[in-house]
């Protein structure tokens, strides 16, 4: 299923956990049972589809999903720990995070500590149950059950609509996204949910990509996860949906991934755009910024687009919206040095076209300004902006005439104009045109008639 | 900047006709410049005043006024409009109201044209003084997209010196320019090449320093609304304001021919206030 994105952006804070640990819960079944409902849900999920698992768990609230979050950690750990699983029994110690509280553990010391209950947040009867669940499973299993989770909450985020939720808990709330809307470049209004793409990126964050040599969590090694976060940011980028801690996130795990970084660039150089610099007026809450000043977010830009330039310099897209940035930087000499270079480069017809147009804009010269222009005319005959583009140059070379008649075949071009005709328009959201195939392409490999066993 | 072609080469400037389908030709060499001139005074328009009132400076140089017009010259009123999807419902209604307004003002010898502009540029008519066409497309405006602000204010300027009216661009915006191409300095470059007066209109806080700027380098002016409620009387005040201008003309003598030529005008003995275009481009940049 397509995803369809509006002209609205969406800029989100997903809000920092700052959970107290040690709540307990009751040492029944209800949670157990809460869990198993999920890895249920989760089985039955349609990678990609609107289904009834999407529809049961998109009205989770934050506790729900915080305890299957906190249990899968737990029944990982068991799994380690355990003899009779692939790769059982050689536990590393691992720094664990129960309900935002980071305590150095290992499986043996977990255990030591059960009959206190386990990090204060698990009873001795909860992580029994656990690990009863766990050896159900093996190694592979649970990795299985993390990625299809992280899926079925990526489905939820994308194409559910948001359940809205709201604590009047002063703090920072574990899973909750507080999201400041805008409508062409206007501030439209601020909404509350419960962030399902953490939820996913949580999970992830438990996958261990070779249960059979690794021992600790490395999900930056997993091939799947790294599409992941491939995917997701360039449909948040696609979106207009600026999420800075996932990009954030997708960052920190994925350093020196060129495509992550590329997109992390496209996000700030959104930023900078006057639709949020100008339409967003709510930039920080309670002290957390999320829309910095125009040139730190051109900065921050720049730097992404250099460093994914540094990792891959064949990354043509990413010297293009360099060069973007730079010309806003008002460092055009060098602009256009990076955007010739991307032009001769570029085999993607939507990317030299966005070359040429930014050619031509910055160019002070007539002749290759004018020859940017047609060079782009020639890639997208029915665009406006290239006729936009030949006109002005026409207009500053002196001749008011032929600008009007440049102008005048836009408006005899006979067909109605449609903004497909002219992907200018979507200059900002256009870094992240690969993310619906590359979800579509995971969702495919994670398909239950193609489930391995 | 409007120029007209002499009759021989080399000649004085050819006497304005009015003929509508007379087009203007670039030349490199400027044969007469036209300036539209406010005068105020505490507010209030001053008329009754003539070509020996006026001292015209031309990058410093005072330039013999060959003739002032007044409230004689027919207008091309180009209406170029925000149809963004901000746009939708009551702003929409509001707009439609004020602009048929306009239509309401123009005497039979003036033009109109609207030009439209979100992700694209729409004109759906050209100038023409068949107003009924215009208001017909008026009636089919359907708001949607983006904002590209500054590329409808260039294109609006490009329909400008199409005869020898005298041409207003209106512009109306809600938003803020979320998609144009053309840098704003290079259309503020256009419009000091064009004879056109820019008058913007925007809601309050959604203000364009552009649109301040085109407007003030062209001798038009740029207002702030409260509301979309208030676009009718504002487009009535822009309209009446545009007929009371004064036109002056002259040939640019001991000036370069080329260039960035700078404006003053004064009214001699008195010290009204005057908004002009600040100045005029010839040539290539």
């Amino acid at each position: 299923m397509r995803i369809r994105f509006h002209v609205a952006s969406v800029l989100i804070l997903t809000l920092a956990s700052v959970l107290a640990a040690g709540q307990s819960r009751p040492s029944e079944n209800p949670r157990l049972d809460k869990l198993k409902e999920w890895m249920a849900l989760v089985e039955q999920h349609q990678p990609g589809a609107v289904d009834p698992a999407v529809e049961a768990v998109r009205f989770w609230d934050r506790e729900w999903l915080q305890d299957v979050r906190d249990d899968l950690y737990g029944m990982r750990e068991s799994i380690c720990a355990a003899p009779r699983v692939v790769g059982g029994g050689r536990c590393p110690r691992l720094p664990i995070n129960v309900r935002g509280t980071q305590q150095l553990a290992s499986h043996a010391v977990v255990r030591s500590q059960r009959a206190r209950e386990w990090v204060g947040a698990y009873t001795a009867r909860h992580l029994a149950d656990l690990e009863r669940l766990a050896i159900e499973l093996d190694r592979q299993d649970i990795n299985d059950i993390l990625k299809r989770g992280a899926l079925l909450h990526t489905d939820i985020a994308f194409r559910a609509d948001p359940v809205v939720t709201w604590s009047s808990d002063t703090r920072f709330l574990f899973l909750q996204k507080t999201s400041v809307n805008t409508t062409d470049g206007r501030e439209s209004g601020m909404s509350h949910a419960v962030d399902h793409l953490e939820m996913a990126r949580r999970l992830l964050d438990i996958v261990t990509p070779d249960p059979r040599k690794d021992l600790d969590t490395f999900p930056e090694r997993d091939a799947m996860v790294r599409e992941w976060y491939r995917a997701t940011i360039g449909l948040l980028v696609a979106a207009r949906s600026l999420d800075i801690r996932h990009k954030t996130a997708s960052t920190d795990l994925l350093q020196d991934d060129d495509e992550v970084l590329f997109l992390a660039g496209a996000m700030h150089e959104t930023l900078a755009s006057p639709s949020f610099q100008r339409g967003v007026t709510t930039r920080s809450i309670r002290g957390v910024t999320f829309v910095e000043a125009e040139r730190t977010e051109l900065s921050r830009a720049e730097d992404l687009f250099r460093r994914a330039l540094k990792v891959n310099p064949g990354h043509v897209e990413a010297r293009v919206r360099l060069g973007q940035v730079l010309a806003q930087r008002g460092q055009t000499a060098e602009a256009l040095g990076e955007l010739r270079t991307a032009s001769g480069a570029s085999r993607d017809p939507l990317v030299s076209y966005y070359a040429a147009l930014l050619i031509g804009r910055e160019e002070a010269d007539v002749e290759p300004a004018r020859a940017a222009f047609r060079r782009a005319a020639t890639l997208y005959p029915t665009a406006q902006s290239p006729r936009i583009g030949l006109s002005e140059v026409a207009m500053r070379s002196g001749n008011r005439r032929g600008a009007a008649q440049e102008i005048e075949t836009i408006w005899t071009s006979g067909a109605s104009p449609s903004r497909d005709d002219d992907p200018w328009s979507s200059y900002f959201t256009a870094a992240g045109r690969r993310g619906n195939s590359q979800l579509d392409a995971i969702n495919a490999a994670f398909s239950p008639t193609r489930r391995p066993r | 900047m409007r120029t007209w072609l002499p009759g021989v080469a080399g000649a004085l400037v050819m006497s304005v006709g009015f003929d509508a389908a007379q087009v203007p030709t670039f030349r490199s060499q400027v044969d007469n410049v036209r300036v539209d001139v406010l005068v105020t005074e505490d507010r209030r328009l001053v008329r009754g005043l003539n070509a020996s009132d006026f001292e015209v400076t031309d990058n410093g140089v005072v330039q013999q006024i060959e003739y002032m017009r007044f409230e004689e010259l027919p207008l091309n009123v180009i209406m170029s409009f925000d149809m963004s999807s901000s746009m939708i419902g009551e702003r929409l209604e509001h707009l439609l109201v004020a602009a048929h307004t306009v239509l309401d003002g123009l005497s039979p010898q003036d033009r109109a044209a609207v030009v439209l502009f979100n992700d694209l540029l729409r004109r759906p008519t050209p100038l023409t003084a068949d107003l009924q066409l215009v208001r017909k497309a008026l009636d089919l405006l359907e708001p949607q997209g983006l904002t590209a602000l500054v590329d409808g204010t260039y294109a609006g300027l490009t329909l400008a010196g199409s005869d020898a009216g005298r041409d207003l661009l209106l512009i109306f915006s809600d938003g803020v320019d979320t998609v144009s191409l053309l840098p704003p300095s290079r259309v503020l470059e256009a419009a000091r090449r064009t004879d056109a007066t820019v008058y913007s209109v925007t809601v309050r806080g959604t203000g364009s320093q552009f649109l301040s700027d085109v407007s003030r380098d062209t001798g038009g002016r740029s207002v702030e609304i409260q509301s979309t409620t208030d676009l009718q009387k504002t487009f009535v005040s822009i309209l009446e304001e545009f007929r009371q201008r004064y036109v002056l003309s002259f040939t640019p003598r001991g000036v370069p021919n080329t260039g960035w030529h700078r404006l003053e005008v004064r009214v001699k003995g008195r010290r009204p206030t005057i908004t002009a275009r600040q100045g005029y481009f010839v040539g290539p940049t």
